[in-house]
């Protein structure tokens, strides 16, 4: 793999684990809400153009 | 030829790109968490933080043309700058905004009208410009990504700060975020090389052009489709789960599953982008979508289905940004990347209203979503065949020669 592939895997790598800690986060703090009796609140969805 | 500043290097220029990106969805995204709380601070209604969120898009979406115009003219930076000052001190009044006009004003005009000129759109028509050829889809996949993850960084830190300082300093706080944005912006000034390839035409001219062009009026209606299908799944996928007595964890599960995903599609679309044909990988998406539709309403829905149904479409989420905005880059140069991108992006709002809306009243009329499904897969197929016939060349008017 070239070096610039190497890099933009990286970069992937970054996003997609940042992303997917947000992910758990959200569930957790979803999952929190409803336990604590305070309704059901929904993880946001996510489009930059909304 | 001059030296390019340090400030101004490829690699500055896109992590700067995708800070404001970043700040500016992230700190979008998280006005959700204010609801409550600070309707419950000033005494109004939840229809009144609503009626301002909805002003704030609508003028978003009709400001995006025009701040790209204002973009290609006077440079993205420039653009960039003020719409990320206009978009600070929207978010900074909403803190002290004590009446539903007030937050109208700061919440809806001023955030929304930061928003057209400070945020992801005119990056991406900045990342056309400045960043070379062979890098451009690249690039804007990785504005995409980084635009959908700033809200994975914005709600926690917005949620801390509502719980230790309330929602009024939570805000003001968040506005300081927001004001990084003009600073940001300043390796993103200039309009980069000039391309030798592209004719010097007018504003009004490269509009007519491109209006009149078959491909990006197929490009247009391809991305109508994108912002029909987000809506109606962002809006109603939580309803319709429980309808099927899907519980709520689950539905948690899927949006967050979407989101996760999104971020991953949205990058491999702009390395893909760079590699293969985008009208191809366009249809492919669309016809991605069609299926997955179709798999999930006609396969018995199951906790497994659910969560494949949201990882697949999450791939298939926000992929199409960067093709779409590096096919307007392609057909047209980047001269008026910024207004025709703007135009394409505005027929995604208008979409995205059309779904949101018509999933609610087919649901009222139907007591079901069936038909907004099948509506759904209509569109997807439809949108498939679309971006078939796209060229994927410069249009003949405004290659260099011809105007």
């Amino acid at each position: 793999m070239s070096r610039r592939g190497v890099r933009d895997l990286l970069i992937g790598l970054l996003l997609a684990g940042v992303a997917f800690l947000g992910t758990l986060y959200q569930v957790n703090e979803s999952t929190a809400s409803a336990h604590q009796g305070k309704g059901e609140q929904l993880p946001k969805l996510f489009c930059p153009l909304h | 030829m001059r030296p390019v500043p340090w400030w101004r290097t490829p690699t500055l220029v896109i992590a700067a790109g995708c800070a404001i990106a970043v700040v500016t969805f992230g700190t979008r995204t998280s006005f959700g968490l204010f609801t409550a709380p600070l309707t419950d601070l000033r005494g109004w209604d939840r229809e009144t933080f609503a009626f301002a969120i909805a002003i704030q898009n609508l003028l978003w979406g009709l400001g995006q043309p025009f701040a790209g115009g204002i973009a290609d003219r006077y440079g993205a930076g420039r653009v960039l700058a003020a719409g990320g000052a206009v978009y600070a001190l929207g978010v900074a009044l909403m803190s002290v905004s004590t009446t539903p006009a007030q937050l109208a004003l700061s919440g809806g005009v001023l955030v929304g009208l930061g928003l057209s000129g400070g945020s992801f759109t005119i990056v991406i028509a900045a990342f056309a410009r400045l960043v070379s050829p062979d890098r451009r889809s690249w690039a804007m996949g990785v504005a995409t990504a980084a635009g959908s993850m700033g809200q994975f960084l914005f709600a926690p830190l917005g949620e801390s700060f509502i719980s230790a300082y309330g929602p009024a300093t939570a805000l003001l706080l968040l506005s300081g975020f927001v004001a990084l944005v003009p600073i940001l912006a300043f390796s993103l000034t200039g309009k980069g090389e000039e391309d030798p390839a592209e004719a010097h035409v007018g504003t009004r001219e490269a509009l007519r052009t491109a209006i009149r062009h078959p491909s990006y009026l197929m490009l247009t209606c391809g991305f109508f489709v994108c912002g029909f299908h987000i809506a109606f799944i962002s809006t109603h996928l939580p309803p319709y789960l429980t309808d099927l007595g899907f519980s709520h964890s689950l539905a948690a599960w899927s949006l967050s599953l979407i989101g996760l995903f999104n971020v991953i599609g949205a990058y491999s679309a702009g390395i893909l982008g760079g590699q293969y044909p985008r009208r191809l990988l366009l249809s492919g998406i669309y016809l991605g979508r069609g299926l997955a539709f179709a798999l999930f309403v006609l396969i018995p829905a199951s906790t497994a289905t659910v969560l494949l149904f949201a990882a697949v479409i999450g791939l298939l989420w926000l992929s199409t940004v960067p093709l779409t905005s590096g096919l307007v880059a392609l057909m047209f140069g980047t001269r008026h990347v910024g207004l025709l991108f703007g135009v394409v992006f505005l027929s995604h709002q208008i979409g995205a209203f059309a779904g949101a809306l018509l999933g609610g009243a087919i649901y009222e009329r139907a007591g079901n979503y069936d038909p907004m499904w099948v509506l759904c897969i209509v569109l997807s197929l439809g949108a498939a065949l679309i971006h078939l016939p796209i060229h994927e060349r410069r249009a003949p008017r405004l290659a260099a020669g011809t105007a």
